[in-house]
């Protein structure tokens, strides 16, 4: 399996102002200062070497989009966050609009920045394209045509071309998806939100974002430890600092970059993602987070070494 | 957890790991201390020093102590961070949320000086 991420942020798209690219700009140079370079290969070879990845790059704004690919089966795509815009386009030079394609989508809930790509997903508009949007609420469908509606959009939800279905999934049932088998867990968050584990191939990678995991309890928490248990992947909703999440964002929804680190060392995961990224934090922030989160893996490793990583815009992992 | 008087303040000093096995136990003592405390007029030092490592569920019995505290006139501080206690707090900005001391000795200054005179009678000043 492979996973791409289209949209890494949470709660509100961000994008990087004049003052940031100029901040990246000026590092680069401070960097390169004295140098001379041969060829534009020395040049790209300063830059993965020799600069930090907040220096060169960046995690980007794009609010939730993950997509998952299966062999040659049809889309599999976890929300439509900001994120989907992108992946639309790029759909759309891949296959233009005359090739009919099944989409396969799995909603966490339908918050606004879980959803607010679909009016901005060109396949949506096209006959003959195929949506199927999974998730757990019963609101979906309301809330995909309330953020199409008058007077906040122009284009209504009935425009959309496509032939779109709403599938409800319950927790506890694996669901069939082509030949990757999905299961779902409702997860605490305002509203609940959903989260999935796709299995293919005897690779597993679970999606799980806009969870507040308050440890209070130790039957709910283990329940999630058995939903992440052995995957290969988990996509985790690292929002806050521990500090922040269980004081002044105390029900905000959301979890620290810590415990998702104690649950995939409980669950034996092999690769922890932070994801879901508080919009407040710049690439430098983000980027010190990710060394402090690898650091406390690190302190707390028990024998089994959990890879860590943070999730960009961007982004593929091979599992 | 072992706790010492000292005058107003009283010395507690957990040891060990405090993960999903052992969290449960160390907040049901650790909030016993702060009711008795708080009820006493008393202040509590966190010698933290036998502690190996703590995971996110001992941070949060920490923090439920402090969000306690607040409630009343009891002070709590943290002194004597392991240096891998030390980065965890830092990691997870519980720096913030108390203020640490790098010795018993020195958080003990903070409070009367019978305190200091107690602690340091019994030989550990
Ligand atoms: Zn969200
Ligand atoms: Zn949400």
């Amino acid at each position: 399996m492979k996973v791409h991420f289209w949209g890494t942020r949470g709660s509100l798209p961000v994008s990087l102002n004049g003052d940031g690219v100029r901040r990246k700009i000026f590092q680069a140079l401070q960097k390169a200062n004295g140098k001379s370079f041969t060829d534009d290969a020395a040049i790209d070879n300063f830059m993965d070497t020799e600069l930090a990845f907040h220096q060169r790059g960046g995690f980007g704004g794009s609010s939730s989009c993950v997509e998952i690919k299966a062999s040659d089966q049809d889309y599999i795509i976890c929300d439509m966050g900001s994120g989907l815009r992108e992946l639309g386009q790029q759909i759309m030079q891949e296959h233009g609009p005359g090739k009919p394609q099944v989409y396969n989508i799995f909603m966490s809930h339908p918050h606004w920045d879980h959803i607010m790509g679909l009016p901005f997903f060109p396949p949506a508009y096209i006959p003959g394209n195929k949506l199927r949007i999974h998730g757990g609420h019963d609101t979906l469908e309301k809330a995909l045509r309330k953020q199409q509606e008058d007077p906040c959009f122009p284009v209504h939800f009935d425009f959309l071309g496509a032939d779109i279905e709403l599938i409800k999934l319950s927790p506890g049932e694996p669901f069939q998806c082509g030949d990757v088998t999905v299961h779902t867990i409702v997860q605490p968050h305002h509203g609940d939100s959903y989260g999935y584990r796709f299995e293919h191939d005897n690779k597993a990678v679970v999606y799980s974002t806009d969870a507040e995991h308050k440890l209070e309890s130790e039957t709910e928490t283990a329940e999630f430890v058995e939903f992440f248990k052995a995957a290969d992947l988990v996509i985790f909703d690292a929002m806050y600092t521990m500090a922040d999440m269980i004081s002044v964002k105390e029900d905000w929804g959301h979890s620290s970059n810590i415990i998702g680190v104690d649950l995939c060392h409980r669950a034996g995961v092999k690769h922890y993602c932070m994801f879901h990224h508080e919009p407040v934090f710049g690439d430098k922030a983000l980027a010190d987070i990710l060394t402090e989160t690898i650091r406390y893996e690190e302190i707390i490793r028990d024998g089994h070494e959990l890879k860590v990583s943070s999730a960009y815009d961007g982004l593929e992992i091979v599992i | 957890m072992d706790a010492q008087d000292y005058s107003e303040v009283i010395i507690l000093a957990p040891t060990g790991r405090v993960d999903h096995t052992s969290a449960e136990v160390f907040q049901t003592e650790l909030l016993e201390h702060v009711t008795k405390c708080a009820a006493a007029d008393k202040h509590i030092i966190l010698d933290l020093s036998g502690i190996d490592y703590m995971s996110s569920v001992g941070l949060r019995a920490l923090m439920i102590a402090s969000k306690e505290s607040k409630k009343t006139d009891l002070t709590i501080v943290v002194s004597a961070l392991q240096p891998d206690m030390k980065e965890i707090f830092e990691i997870s900005r519980f720096h913030f949320v108390f203020k640490t001391f790098e010795t018993t000795a020195e958080a003990i200054k903070g409070f009367s000086d019978a305190a200091v005179a107690a602690y340091a009678a019994a030989g550990e000043g």
